[in-house]
């Protein structure tokens, strides 16, 4: 039987010095059983996103760390360990690239045929670089992206409001509290009962119905108290879309989260269950791929429908408009994305998912920052409500870990902070710092993080490399370059980040340095696109 | 132990009068409480360490407050320091160690269960899901001193404690449980794990198993149920059954492990008592067939409403062998159970029994069913109450009875020359066999065959006497199968053969 990988804790060192430390259980901490979506086949989450590219991978990677030295970086090349280099102490342990090929190539067809010789791996995000934290991270996107609907649409609470969405899996999963926790009422509907069952278990979703029948009788009732009720759906997206549509009933917010990046092996078609889909898939490959099709499209055009009788429609980054655009459903686009929608404000001041983890393993390190961010920033009333909301519902599960959409001032002095609590002996253990991809300059996706930029620069991807090479130039502990995260292979190009706070002094520069330009850099893309917040921000900060 | 804090700051030591110097001892270092930093002889150290007086003496050349506290919780009495200031600060640390004394019982008491307190409202939260935030119930785990968040629920259940406990006290009661509880306190680490009363005999535990695979997790609660199970027997003189829920690491979700105890325990009804049972291995059983008990229940009636208390007992054991081998979910069983007290009640009744003691008896078997921990407790049960109520139905039936005789003894006066059988008569007269044949015995004196063959031989004697018939027409004509077999018969009862009493008979003409 394969055995289960899972990070160590305590204070105990595998590796030559905690900066090697981290990343190696950072790497665990991503297969833990508790945490990846499929640990037995290294899928951290988003269907097919691994840490490693296969079993012999983990086990070379985890022998190159423990044998890295203070002074050498380890490649890794799509999950799989390929070379060390004597470098310098301040040059990152790990440089890392998955899943790039050359852009004339770089479609999924290609992709597959050098994944089936074994010769890459889709690393998704976070999957890749090892920065994976749970549900929480996306938990804090869509908390984020919904504030901003709140704010935007209504006068700050989604009290008295439904939505109505899809997907509960290890991303999408989110969704409901999300809602929940801006007061709204959330029906999402999900072809597994099996993950329904699992969300109501982590206290997700307060109940499941069979039917979309049921869920719009309660979801109004609900919506009438202005009560938060998060209600899991069993049943197909498009079906049920199609459903409430027919019967008039018009949600104040729609979108969607099922796999539909993936229309080979993430997608549900209507009329199948999970079962018969994975069949079909492998006895009739060609059916299966028309089913899907179909499916995308009237999933689309049910949404595009409720955009035009008064919902607010958006994409969540599964990129089913540009699948759906693709197939023939022509006004796709015409929804619009999350992020150019309510999150673009928000990189243009360099806030952005940064993201801690405590590597000795104890809660009490994660609540002890927590605490202190609530004093240092407790000015920032969005990063207040959200402290208090997660402290509240998130169990940690593998390392305790937080993410937090702190601004570029706030990242610029947390790691610092964070630094000296570790060196005094305040926190336990060390803590390792590091992001989600989704921001505009980590991350070039012309149908997500940089939709519909001001300049017309969606599809540059400089931005991503700039940022990994000064991330690295900055003293970070690991840098990845990928392809494909979020959106599918040739849909996006974005770098990860990793810095280790060790309460060392050489930490403090480290962090010093790549907490500010990684967040800056940010801005810096925003402003060079032309967005008046962001050039604002930076002319303030001239001479920083 | 006496001390005296001395400051004496390196400039006045040797300013000591050498009396004073000679007649001071100082207690070896090593033997008082150590602290770091403070404890050094400062100057001469070996002009120090050769002197001796009755009173212990500390000479400190540098302190700070903490340092005065310290040495006053040391049992400092007097402090002579240069600076006053902290004479006074000593003052004040004796008058609240005095205040402490005078409270020394409350708050050894708050210190013991403050502790214990958060301990068992942190488990009663989370058993019944009312501990919601993550974060509280960290750091309420902390309070309650515990190394790790507990996921798995163990219910501990005393059997047979209803048994024990009938006709005593609280305090018996509670002494029985102290024993069982002193006895998992010991198996089980302080500090990892928490445990309360559920039930009057039964204990939640609340253990946190180590991160491994779920069908590890399932493994090691075993184990740790079986070595609780066995250390209770051993060292107490009662056994108990341990249900084991399933493993939730979010602490949230425990009350779902609690429950999954209290159903795995429930179905010690089908096995014995001092088991181990995980929720694991229980199926979520459906109902039985409620026609084929109904059928079960009916195969009883039929039986006992005629008094057959061996037939009775047969049809109980082979309903509750239905019921072991069916699936059915014990608390519904159970339930069914009462309706089948009631079908039963209502047949005694119908059949005579005195309504008087059947209800008050239906009433007592209802309440001592849930009293009952296995399927055998059951069945005996059930069978102490048939006997009873097989006793209330012949008590009240004498004059049926007795009317069921007389149609018999009729019908055989009437019908002795024809093949007549116990078991014919007995449906006739809808009475089990046995109980016939009982029955008649304790009416006639005689038993059904010798009454018979009286009978017979009664009005063969009549016929012999005529002396128109032969021996083989007097044999048919009395319900002997054949010539032969009468005149046996009626040699060994008479003590003569039949044409030897015919002839005597014609003598004594």
């Amino acid at each position: 039987m394969q055995r289960a990988f899972t990070s160590p804790i305590g204070n105990v060192l595998t590796c030559k010095n905690w900066e090697i430390e981290g990343l190696l259980r950072l790497f665990l901490n991503s297969l833990d059983p508790r945490v990846a979506e499929n640990s037995k086949d290294f899928v951290v989450y988003g269907g097919e996103g691994k840490a490693a590219r296969n079993e012999e991978a983990v086990h070379a990677i985890i022998q190159s760390l423990q044998t890295l030295g203070e002074d050498e970086t380890l490649l890794i090349q799509s999950g799989k360990p390929v070379g060390k280099f004597r470098t310098f102490k301040e040059a990152p342990r790990i440089v890392n690239a998955s899943s790039i090929l050359v852009p004339a190539y770089s479609d999924d067809e290609h992709f597959q045929v050098l994944v089936q010789k074994n010769l890459m791996m889709y690393g998704q995000s976070t999957a890749a670089s090892w920065a994976y934290i749970g549900v929480q991270g996306i938990l804090q996107g869509t908390f984020e992206t919904m504030g901003e609907i709140a704010d935007q649409h209504f006068h700050g609470t989604l009290a008295g409001k439904i939505v109505l969405t899809s997907g509960l899996g290890g991303m999408s999963a989110a969704q409901p509290l999300s809602v929940t926790m801006h007061g709204g009422v959330c029906i999402v509907v999900e072809v597994s009962e099996e993950k329904i069952d699992k969300r109501l278990r982590s206290n997700y979703c307060d109940l499941k119905v069979q039917t979309m029948e049921e869920a719009i009788v309660l979801a109004k009732e609900a919506a009438e108290a202005r009560k938060p009720l998060a209600i899991g759906v069993v049943g197909n997206a498009a079906t049920s879309y199609q459903y409430a549509l027919d019967a008039n009933f018009i949600p104040d917010i729609v979108t969607d989260q099922t796999s539909a990046h993936d229309l080979k092996y993430g997608y549900v078609p209507s009329g199948l269950t999970v079962e018969q889909t994975k069949i079909l898939r492998t006895k009739n490959k060609k059916h299966y791929e028309a089913l899907v099709k179909e499916t995308i499209m009237e999933h689309v055009e049910v949404m595009l429908q409720f955009q035009e009788n008064g919902a607010i429609v958006f994409e969540y980054g599964n990129n089913i408009r540009q699948q759906a655009y693709q197939l023939g459903v022509q006004n796709a686009l015409q929804i619009r994305g999350f992020t150019e929608a309510y999150l673009r404000p928000l990189y243009c001041e360099g806030r952005g998912p940064c993201r801690w983890i405590a590597l000795s393993g104890n809660p009490d390190d994660i609540y002890t920052i927590d605490d202190m961010i609530l004093r240092k920033f407790a000015h920032d009333e969005r990063v207040k409500r959200w402290i208090e909301f997660v402290q509240e519902k998130i169990y940690f599960y593998g390392l305790p870990a937080r993410t937090c959409w702190l601004n570029y001032e706030e990242r610029k002095e947390i790691g610092v902070l964070v630094n000296e609590m570790v060196q005094t002996g305040e926190l336990t253990g060390p803590i390792a710092f590091t992001r989600d991809h989704s921001e505009g300059s980590t991350m070039a996706a012309p149908f997500r993080e940089t939709e519909k930029m001001l300049d017309g620069s969606d599809i540059v991807a400089d931005w991503p490399i700039l940022n990994a090479m000064l991330n690295t130039s900055a003293g970070a502990s690991m840098v990845s370059i990928q392809n494909g995260g979020g959106m599918g292979i040739g849909n996006s190009v974005h770098s990860g980040m990793t810095v280790i706070a060790d309460g060392t002094i050489e930490a403090t520069d480290r962090l010093r340095h790549v907490l500010a330009v990684d967040p800056k850099m940010n801005m810096i893309r925003h402003a060079d696109a032309g967005y008046k917040k962001a050039i604002d921000l930076l002319e303030k900060m001239e001479g920083e | 132990m006496e001390l005296n804090l001395y400051h004496l700051p390196s400039l006045y030591t040797k300013m000591l009068p050498i009396s004073m110097e000679k007649n001071i001892r100082l207690r070896e270092v090593d033997l008082l409480p150590q602290k770091e930093g403070i404890l050094f002889i400062p100057n001469d150290k070996q002009l120090v360490s050769s002197i001796s007086v009755a009173k212990t003496i500390v000479v400190m050349d540098e302190y700070c407050e903490q340092d005065v506290i310290w040495w006053f919780h040391q049992g400092v009495e007097r402090c002579y320091m240069m600076d006053h200031c902290w004479e006074l600060e000593v003052t004040k640390l004796q008058y609240e160690e005095e205040k402490k004394k005078k409270n020394a019982y409350r708050i050894a008491l708050q210190e013991k269960f403050s502790v214990r307190a958060m301990k068992e409202s942190l488990a009663y939260d989370l058993i019944h899901g009312r501990a919601k935030n993550i974060r509280e119930i960290w750091e309420r785990s902390k309070l309650a001193q515990l190394t790790a968040l507990p996921n798995t629920v163990l219910l501990v259940s005393i059997d047979h404690f209803n048994r024990l406990a009938k006709n005593k006290g609280i305090y018996w009661k509670n002494n029985l449980r102290k024993e069982v509880l002193y006895v998992i306190r010991a198996q089980l680490p302080f500090h990892a794990s928490l445990i309360v009363l559920a039930h009057e005999h039964q204990f939640a535990i609340l253990l946190p198993l180590p991160m491994e695979e779920e069908e590890n997790s399932r493994e090691y609660a075993m184990k740790q149920a079986v070595i609780l199970q066995k250390a209770i027997a051993k060292e107490t003189p009662y056994t108990v059954t341990i249900g084991i829920g399933n493993r939730y690491d979010d602490p949230r979700n425990i009350h779902e492990s609690f429950k999954e105890s209290e159903y795995a325990h429930s179905y010690s009804l089908f096995t014995d008592e001092n088991m181990v049972i995980h929720i694991q291995d229980v199926e979520y059983y459906e109902t039985v067939s409620y026609d084929e008990l109904k059928t079960k229940v009916h195969d009883i009636i039929s039986v006992f409403v005629h008094g057959d208390m061996d037939g009775a007992k047969q049809a109980c054991t082979a309903l509750f062998l239905y019921v072991k081998e069916s699936k059915v979910e014990p608390l519904i069983f159970r339930l069914q159970m009462i309706e089948m007290l009631s079908t039963i009640s209502e047949a005694a009744i119908q059949h005579g029994a005195n309504p008087k003691q059947i209800m008050p008896l239906q009433i007592k078997y209802a309440k001592k069913m849930y009293e009952m921990e296995t399927l055998r407790e059951l069945e005996e049960m059930m069978i102490k109450m048939l006997t009873q109520y097989i006793a209330s139905i012949r008590e009240t039936n004498n004059e049926m009875t007795l009317r069921s005789v007389q149609i018999v003894l009729q019908y055989m006066e009437e019908h002795y020359a024809s093949d007549i059988s116990l078991d014919m008569l007995a449906n006739m007269v809808e009475l089990s066999p046995n109980y016939l044949s009982h029955l008649f015995k304790q009416t006639t004196g005689s038993s059904f065959v010798d009454y018979l063959t009286e009978l017979r031989l009664k009005k063969s004697k009549e016929l012999l006497r005529e002396l128109h018939f032969t021996i083989y027409e007097i044999a048919e004509k009395v319900g002997f199968s054949s010539s032969q077999y009468f005149s046996r018969v009626f040699k060994q009862v008479e003590g003569m053969t039949p044409t030897t009493y015919r002839n005597n008979v014609l003598r004594g003409r």
